[in-house]
């Protein structure tokens, strides 16, 4: 179960901006299994990922452009 | 599509052309959604008619040319889309004659893609009840559809 309270002092406490100090505090509490951080990260990888396929599809949909011969 | 694009794809295909006769129309048709069923983007949107998959938009495209004879050639930029063209036209070869073969090819290809879970005994005999000449035709269809296993289906 997440601590809120922590969750929120880490985000708003300009001394724990670092990605690593706040991956690293969040670790500690044994309350949240999974650090804060790396589930946003893997929320970016998966945006990242949706991203390139969606990018693939789009490309292979564009009209390729013409020359006279 | 810009219609000087599409008649000078048209023309590598066919050195004279015109949209006065019904075979000529349905080439046109056949040759595109073909071209765009193998992975070249024309940008034509087909859909289900008597004589298989069809474009109004690019029949109303095939008519602002009034004479094909002064239409350049059309390529494409990109060297591996080219490449693509050059294998597509090769293996239409001659069929780019036969319009049973054109009408035969986009169809199996659009019924195939709309119904991925029906049969190809199911999707022979749609093709076989479109036309009423196409009823004895099982055998020629059948025979079509395994020429282009593998490659549009």
């Amino acid at each position: 179960m997440v601590n809120l309270s922590l969750k929120l002092k880490l985000v708003l406490d300009p001394s724990k901006s670092s990605a690593n100090k706040i991956n690293d505090e969040v670790a500690k509490t044994k309350q949240i299994s999974v650090p804060i951080f790396s589930m946003f990260a893997d929320a970016f990888e998966k945006k990242a990922k949706i991203y390139k396929v969606n990018k693939i599809k789009k490309q292979t949909r564009e009209i390729p452009k013409f020359i006279f011969l | 599509m810009n219609s000087l694009v599409i008649a000078g794809i048209l023309k590598r295909f066919y050195s004279q052309f015109d949209m006065n006769t019904f075979s000529n129309r349905l080439r046109l048709q056949k040759i595109v959604y073909i071209l765009q069923a193998s992975g070249i983007n024309l940008g034509y949107s087909f859909s289900w008619y008597l004589h298989g998959p069809y474009c109004s938009e690019l029949t109303r495209d095939a008519y602002q040319i009034t004479d094909f004879s002064k239409v350049k050639e059309v390529g494409f930029e990109q060297p591996s889309i080219e490449t693509k063209f050059e294998a597509i036209k090769t293996k239409i070869g001659d069929h780019k004659n036969n319009d049973f073969w054109l009408e035969v090819v986009s169809s199996i290809h659009f019924l195939k893609n709309l119904y991925p879970n029906k049969s190809k005994a199911d999707i022979v005999k749609d093709i076989k009840d479109k036309c009423l000449s196409f009823k004895t035709k099982t055998n020629e269809i059948n025979g079509i559809w395994n020429e282009i296993a593998g490659w549009l289906t």
